[in-house]
């Protein structure tokens, strides 16, 4: 079971796109920069923010 | 007789061949030594030297080049300087320099509506600011404290980590990371971070729905936190840490409906993405080892307490077992009897292969143990160990 993450404070790749008003062609780009810093952030505040 | 010297890379293999499930040449060890120790021992005090970088490293540097560990050994101290940048409650200096963690919780018992709405949401909006106080300000101030936080965290951590990873070069170490992220129990983070020790168990009892509507929802974000994207190709030798806090202060049948369904899902889930999982199985775990045999093939299992020969018969053949060995002897025992339980200890797990060598917790500092013990326990370990 892969539970999707619903948050204000948090858009998967899809939901960035549309967040920032991104084309999905650029999708595997927008992976690879503010996708990472999204996922990222999310493990800053998991871990070092939760500790 | 000289001692065999050993390389790094050769100190790397005995790592990676366990966690690909070959036999390695020699039991691996990984002894665990908290920095604070290793500052100690350099003649640092903890109450200046964890706030700089220079004074680590050279404490690091000097232990191990004193003690012939196959991994790099005191590293990582507290990190005051982010506690300071953060306003913490919960990570806090104590009078002798080592950092203390106050019982303070995140989440008061009439907040599950807010929880179970959004809780990453409620996580930063309510909990952040209540337990880090530099983010409970007005909000260009309260930016300005996360982006020093975060720079802080990035780039002093960075610093560190080259520095280690210069040590390891120097010194001969595995290269292997000991683990590249770490993720928590859903149930322990609830409690750890939010509810409190306490609380989680009280609400529990008299909240039981919401207690478990609100592990359901954490599972999620254990899972992402235990899938870090700055890993690019996770595999098995990829390990992610757990140390699990909430289980033996429960009972059996709050257990199986509380805390193991959500660690079981997230454990599976980050194991499914490739990465291979490390878990300190803190306390005792006697009365429920047999649920670790639910877990993925090839975990580390690291145990406080226990005995060794059940724990072998129980989850040895699945797994990897760690730990064990007690630390408080390297204090109270004598060269001869630390060596001598050494052995026993080896000549129990380390029938297969699937054992790393470990003490049953780590050394936070230096007074801890009699560190004339240390080489030779190391002396034992590395020539009795070898298969």
């Amino acid at each position: 079971m892969n539970k999707k993450i619903k948050s204000e404070y948090y858009t998967d790749l899809d939901e960035t796109l549309e967040k920032y008003n991104i084309p999905n062609e650029a999708k595997e780009d927008v992976n690879e920069t503010m996708q990472y810093v999204e996922d990222m952030i999310l493990y800053f505040t998991l871990t070092t923010l939760s500790n | 007789m000289a001692k065999e010297l050993m390389n790094s890379e050769y100190k790397t293999k005995l790592f990676t061949d366990v966690y690909s499930g070959e036999r390695p040449d020699r039991v691996p060890e990984k002894l665990g030594v908290n920095a604070c120790a290793a500052l100690e021992l350099a003649g640092y005090d903890l109450r200046t030297s964890q706030y700089g970088i220079t004074k680590v490293l050279d404490a690091t540097d000097k232990i191990n080049a004193k003690y012939d560990t196959y991994n790099l050994i005191g590293t990582w101290p507290g990190t005051p300087w982010l506690n300071k940048f953060t306003g913490s409650r919960t990570n806090v200096m104590g009078d002798d320099g080592f950092i203390q963690h106050p019982n303070v919780h995140g989440m008061e018992p009439d907040e599950y509506d807010k929880l179970l709405k959004d809780p990453l949401k409620f996580i930063w909006e309510t909990v952040i600011p209540r337990v880090f106080t530099e983010f409970d300000a007005p909000p260009m101030q309260a930016a300005l404290a996360m982006a020093k936080t975060i720079k802080a965290s990035d780039d002093i951590n960075g610093k560190i980590a080259r520095g280690n990873a210069e040590l390891i070069e120097k010194h001969n170490k595995s290269k292997l990371p000991t683990f590249v992220g770490i993720s928590r129990a859903p149930f322990d983070y609830f409690a750890d971070y939010l509810r409190s020790f306490t609380g989680a168990l009280v609400d529990m009892r008299r909240r039981p729905e919401e207690v478990l509507e609100a592990v359901n929802l954490i599972t999620p974000l254990m899972i992402k936190s235990g899938c870090p994207r700055h890993v690019e190709n996770p595999n098995r030798l990829t390990r992610i840490f757990f140390a699990l806090h909430m289980p033996t202060y429960m009972t059996e049948k709050f257990f199986a409906k509380f805390w193991w369904p959500s660690f079981k899902e997230t454990v599976w889930a980050i194991y499914e993405k490739g990465f291979g999982i490390n878990i300190f199985c803190e306390e005792n775990w006697m009365h429920i080892l047999d649920y670790l045999n639910e877990l993925p093939p090839g975990c580390e299992l690291q145990f406080e307490y226990g005995d060794p020969k059940i724990i072998r018969e129980t989850v040895g053949e699945k797994h990897i077992i760690s730990g064990l060995f007690p630390v408080n002897l390297m204090k109270k025992g004598t060269k001869q009897e630390v060596c001598d339980a050494a052995k026993k200890y080896l000549d129990i797990l380390a029938v297969d292969g699937k054992y790393i060598f470990n003490f049953d917790k780590s050394i936070l500092r230096a007074a801890q143990i009699n560190w004339d013990n240390f080489q030779p326990l190391l002396d034992t370990i590395h020539e009795y160990g070898k298969h």
